[in-house]
């Protein structure tokens, strides 16, 4: 099973939490579905090429927090997660990434009235080339 | 959930001719891939041998399975242990591949025919053929499949790869990942492959002159050890927390750290923008620590 996981080596977010990050955001998206058998702690750690250490402790924290579960003998599987829990997930993603829009803006010292602007101008842009793909 | 040891050393001890290699104080986990790393006579190949017996140690205690080794009975122990030495068995190059397989069959109850027929093919060893007459590599081929058709719970393997070609490697990774896949099996594997021990380890075991430098789980040493190019002089940055060393370049500094998280909140502190950060080859990590070994520094971070 092939879990589209990237890893950038020379980031100085620590392996494990790179990982974590990933797999959160996949089954928080919807990209993993409830039920869905995880691979085995070996296996995932050939696949992403670090240590079965690291794979043990991503799936020890993500059960922690209610996103996997694991069946003795059986496997790690992808929990079933609320609608709500994926609802405020996708809202929080947007936020972080406008977040950083923000701070790109005041590190140019662009004004605020302009920032707006410049955002009305990309949502009307985007929104209409989606519309344009979906007709 | 905590592991348990598969080999323990405890204050192991063997003088060589050239050499005293330890005290030792090892501890092995279970389930995992350790690799051992160090230069030309470090103490690799005698770590090994004295795992399976065939050097004894001057004094301290060696355990496997939890089980302490004593060299007059320990057939059993060894039955459940799978070893390819530095060197083929001399001994054995009057014989076939299957005369081989059949003798060392006899002492494993766990053999498994079908794993050694099918990894002989797989392999293209030729099964009748005296071993005197097969080329290095093939040889090293059949002394892994023949270490492992046993299904035994830990393998130690003495650079297995040595003479393989790459596709043969690659078909020895497969095999290993293979015989890892129950979780429980351990192996230890001494070996000079940067690209082995990150595709196999869990832990790496870096020895130097018959000590042990460090032991340390593979991910957490690749996260801590880093490259940051920043502008300056090396001489502003010789008392960074977290440095190893600070390298003059061309244009500015390249800052070597074996505390990568300790330098980088320093850099942010002191608004100093890293240019560029990089991770660290194993051989790079091994010669860093070989040098604060010998200048007395610390190596634990």
């Amino acid at each position: 099973m092939f879990m589209p996981i990237q890893i950038n080596e020379n980031s100085s977010e620590p392996l494990y939490a790179q990982i974590k990050h990933q797999l959160r955001a996949l089954i928080l998206s919807g990209h993993l579905e409830g039920g869905m058998l995880l691979p085995s702690i070996r296996e995932f750690a050939n696949q992403l090429q670090c240590s079965v250490i690291t794979v043990r402790r991503v799936y020890q924290d993500l059960e922690n927090d209610g996103l996997l579960r694991t069946k003795q003998g059986t496997g790690t599987f992808v929990a079933h997660v609320h609608v709500e829990e994926r609802d405020r997930y996708r809202r929080h993603a947007v936020e972080r990434a406008l977040e950083e829009a923000v701070d790109a803006a005041i590190r140019v010292n662009i004004s605020r009235g302009e920032l707006e602007q410049l955002l009305q101008d990309v949502i009307h842009r985007k929104w209409n080339a989606e519309q344009a793909k979906s007709e | 959930m905590k592991e348990s040891n598969v080999i323990l050393f405890q204050d192991v001890v063997k003088t060589r001719e050239n050499i005293q290699v330890g005290p030792l104080n090892i501890q092995i986990p279970q389930g995992c891939v350790t690799a051992i790393v160090g230069t030309n006579g470090s103490g690799k190949t005698t770590l090994l041998s004295m795992c399976m017996g065939f050097v004894h140690p001057d004094r301290g205690v060696i355990s496997i399975f939890q089980e302490q080794i004593q060299s007059d009975r320990d057939a059993a122990l060894k039955a459940r242990i799978g070893f390819v030495g530095e060197h083929p068995n001399s001994d054995d190059n009057d014989w076939t591949a299957d005369q081989l397989a059949a003798f060392t069959a006899q002492w494993y109850p766990k053999w498994d025919w079908q794993f050694y027929q099918h990894h002989v093919t797989k392999y293209g060893i030729p099964p009748k053929k005296k071993l005197h007459k097969l080329s290095k590599g093939m040889r090293r081929k059949l002394d892994l499949i023949i270490a492992m058709s046993p299904q035994p719970e830990l393998l130690l393997l003495d650079e297995p790869s040595s003479g393989l070609d790459p596709l043969a490697w690659r078909m020895m990774i497969d095999d290993m990942h293979t015989y890892l896949q129950d979780g429980k099996r351990s192996v230890v594997i001494a070996t000079h492959s940067i690209e082995e021990v990150k595709r196999l380890a869990d832990y790496i075991l870096f020895m130097y002159k018959g000590q042990v430098l460090q032991m340390v789980e593979k991910d957490a040493m690749f996260d801590a050890w880093k490259e940051f190019f920043i502008d300056g002089k090396a001489d502003d940055y010789d008392r960074v927390p977290g440095l190893v060393k600070a390298i003059q370049e061309r244009y500015g500094v390249r800052l070597i750290s074996n505390n990568a998280e300790k330098l980088e909140a320093f850099l942010q502190k002191n608004e100093i923008p890293a240019l560029q950060t990089k991770s660290m080859e194993l051989d790079d990590i091994l010669a860093y620590l070989i040098e604060l070994n010998d200048e007395g520094r610390n190596i634990q971070r």
